[in-house]
């Protein structure tokens, strides 16, 4: 008889996840991920401005506001028919850039290292469960030295943003047309400055410390891989003299490479907590209404799909699909490609950097028509971000969004199962009382449930580690 | 390095009350640079807090602090003694500016000053309560800072 491990919480960034897996003879043969979070923010966003859907959106989330105002931005672009200038493109690329690279910086030394270094009793930022600590002293000293540094290193990148953003998180720099601001020369000469900082990090830190790491984790290169479906949206794609910097929307099903169709994006609730006339439909289609006490539901995060597969977003896909990292799919290759990535990412900055002109003004004034509609697909630090937007009587009537921890945590559909889901699957546990396998795969996809609820008990954190036979 | 005596007020000016801190700050700010102090209006930004901070720095940290006592009354902490009481976060969304000041600066020296809010709720104006005693406040809070600072020379 399988025994059931129920782990919760999982992340260490914030929110209200849960997973539980069915292991039996020492190997799971059965995983739920669960998200305990209703957003609700398609439902608040009706009857507005449609150009509040910009700042209205970031607030989705905290680590990720940026993405939310590109995506956002996009499809108001695509409703009204505007086209963007490069540079208002390049600025605002440069923005959503430097979220990337504090997103990684802290994903990787605040929420991924903690699992495997040993941190100082005293210093740490964080209680940490759920580890599993092999380095040798030396080894491990060198990291902890990283993690102390990395927190200034994802300041500067949020200073970089701030620089042209405003402010960071929730910039208002970010609007339809690319940017709200000018680049001056100074502001140029000020990102290069605490780019050219932060690369330094990655290359002579942040590289050799992920490397350091997966020597002494040889088996993490064989648990966590799932499907091996890939999904981008493009990511500092298509400009028009620079062409492609890094990946072009594309996706691999079965390890076919084929290019990627919007129109092939479906979303189901099957096991979901949400309720409609359909269980399956199409972005633009309807939002389907939440429903908790829906029979045979598990998660408020419902099950995206690209023609009907499963699809892992992130940087594990964006390395693959480019081509930059193709040594294979599991939980370590997930934490490499994210380190790969921040280093990708700083090369993208530094070239559109150079290609911005001083003192262009990108703005124009806009018109919200009668009715429209339009989408926003973008490829964000955690993979496939999508707005859907519909316009009546110049205000939004339809907001749509589906993000990168739904494409990677989602509920299963009928006879599939979700990506992170499939990942846990076939994983060997060495002790079921001590399931860090599991917590490091479903980590190693950047979780981010955002803004989710917190339940205290007093002073004490209701933390489950339950195991059922 | 010259170490410097920072007073940092934090607060969100929102929240009503839970801004106190900030009126002070902002109100004692030319007195306190006056006396070679420096002032940080944090607000809710750990990040510009953390950055305005240096290694030998003597730390004031202004803030809200409910205890249940009466509107207005000012408390006096150290800081050692109030990181002590914060339970270890498990969530990077649970750390406070402490935790954060605590990461990067373990052997920082310092004192939270705490001022008994009446409302904390949406909004950008203080409570009645706290508005009438505001000057008595600023009062408390300058004579407490001005206790520190001597204190603190003489150490």
């Amino acid at each position: 008889m399988p025994e059931r491990i129920s782990i919760n919480p999982l992340t260490r960034i914030s929110g209200f996840m849960e997973i539980e897996a069915d292991v039996h003879g020492g190997v799971v043969t059965d995983a739920r991920t669960e998200g305990l979070l209703f957003r609700g923010f398609e439902l608040m966003l009706k009857d507005r401005s449609p150009f509040d859907a910009v700042y209205f959106t970031e607030r989705i989330c905290g680590i990720c506001s940026t993405a939310h105002a590109v995506a956002s931005s996009l499809a108001l672009e695509d409703a009204l028919g505007i086209e963007v200038s490069e540079q208002g493109r390049y600025l605002r690329d440069v923005i959503h850039g430097c979220e990337f690279l504090q997103n990684h910086i802290r994903h990787f030394y605040q929420l991924t290292v903690p699992g495997y270094v040993r941190l100082p009793e005293k210093l740490a930022l964080f209680r940490t469960d759920n580890t599993d600590f092999r380095l040798p002293e030396k080894e491990n000293g060198a990291i902890v030295k990283s993690y102390f540094e990395s927190l200034r290193m994802s300041r500067a990148a949020h200073e970089m943003l701030a620089v042209l953003g405003g402010k960071a998180p929730h910039n208002h720099g970010i609007f339809v047309g690319g940017a709200t601001t000018q680049a001056n020369a100074s502001d140029i000469i000020k990102i290069k400055s605490l780019l050219g900082e932060i690369r330094d990090f990655i290359e002579t830190r942040m590289i050799p410390d992920v490397c350091a790491i997966a020597r002494y984790y040889g088996e993490y290169y064989k648990i966590g891989g799932g499907y091996g479906n890939f999904l981008s949206y493009g990511c500092f794609w298509g400009y028009k003299e620079l062409g492609t910097l890094y990946v072009d929307p594309l996706t691999a099903i079965g390890g076919k490479t084929a290019p990627f169709d919007p129109a092939d994006i479906t979303e189901n609730i099957d096991y979901s907590w949400y309720e409609d006339r359909v269980d399956t439909y199409a972005p633009f289609e309807t939002i389907a209404r939440p429903d908790r006490q829906k029979s045979g539901g598990y998660s408020f995060i419902k099950a995206p799909r690209y023609r009907g597969f499963a699809c892992e977003v992130g940087p594990l896909a964006r390395q693959w699909l480019s081509g930059e990292y193709r040594n294979g799919v599991s939980l370590m290759d997930r934490t490499i490609a994210r380190v790969l990535e921040a280093k990708k990412i700083a090369e993208v900055l530094r070239i559109l950097l150079d290609n911005l002109i001083p003192g262009t003004d990108v703005q124009k004034a806009y018109e919200i028509p009668q009715s429209a509609q339009g989408a926003g697909l973008v490829d964000t630090s955690r993979g496939a971000l999508g707005h859907w937007m519909k316009i009546e009587e110049q205000k939004i009537s339809f907001y749509q969004i589906i993000t990168p921890s739904a494409w990677n945590l989602s509920s299963q559909t009928k006879g599939l199962k979700g990506t992170a889901e499939m990942a846990m699957i076939e994983t060997p546990v060495r002790d079921v009382g001590n399931p860090v396998e599991l917590g490091f795969i479903v980590r190693s996809f950047d979780p981010c449930v955002s803004c989710a609820t917190h339940v205290y008990c007093g002073e004490k954190l209701i933390k489950t580690l339950k195991v059922v036979p | 390095m010259k170490k410097r005596f920072v007073v940092m007020g934090i607060g969100n000016p929102i929240m009503r009350d839970d801004g106190i801190a900030l009126s002070v700050a902002r109100h004692l700010k030319p007195k306190m640079e006056n006396r070679d102090m420096e002032v940080v209006i944090g607000e809710t930004d750990v990040s510009y807090c953390v950055d305005s901070l240096k290694e030998q720095d003597f730390l004031v940290v202004m803030d809200a602090m409910y205890t249940g006592e009466e509107p207005g009354r000012v408390h006096r902490i150290p800081l050692r003694e109030a990181a002590a009481c914060r339970r270890r976060p498990f969530f990077a969304h649970d750390a406070s500016v402490l935790d954060a000041i605590a990461a990067e600066f373990p052997d920082i020296r310092g004192v939270i000053i705490g001022i008994e809010p009446a409302v904390v709720g949406i909004g950008f104006e203080l409570s009645n309560s706290l508005k009438i005693k505001f000057e008595r406040i600023c009062g408390d809070v300058e004579r407490m800072i001005n206790e520190i600072a001597e204190e603190e020379k003489d150490a």
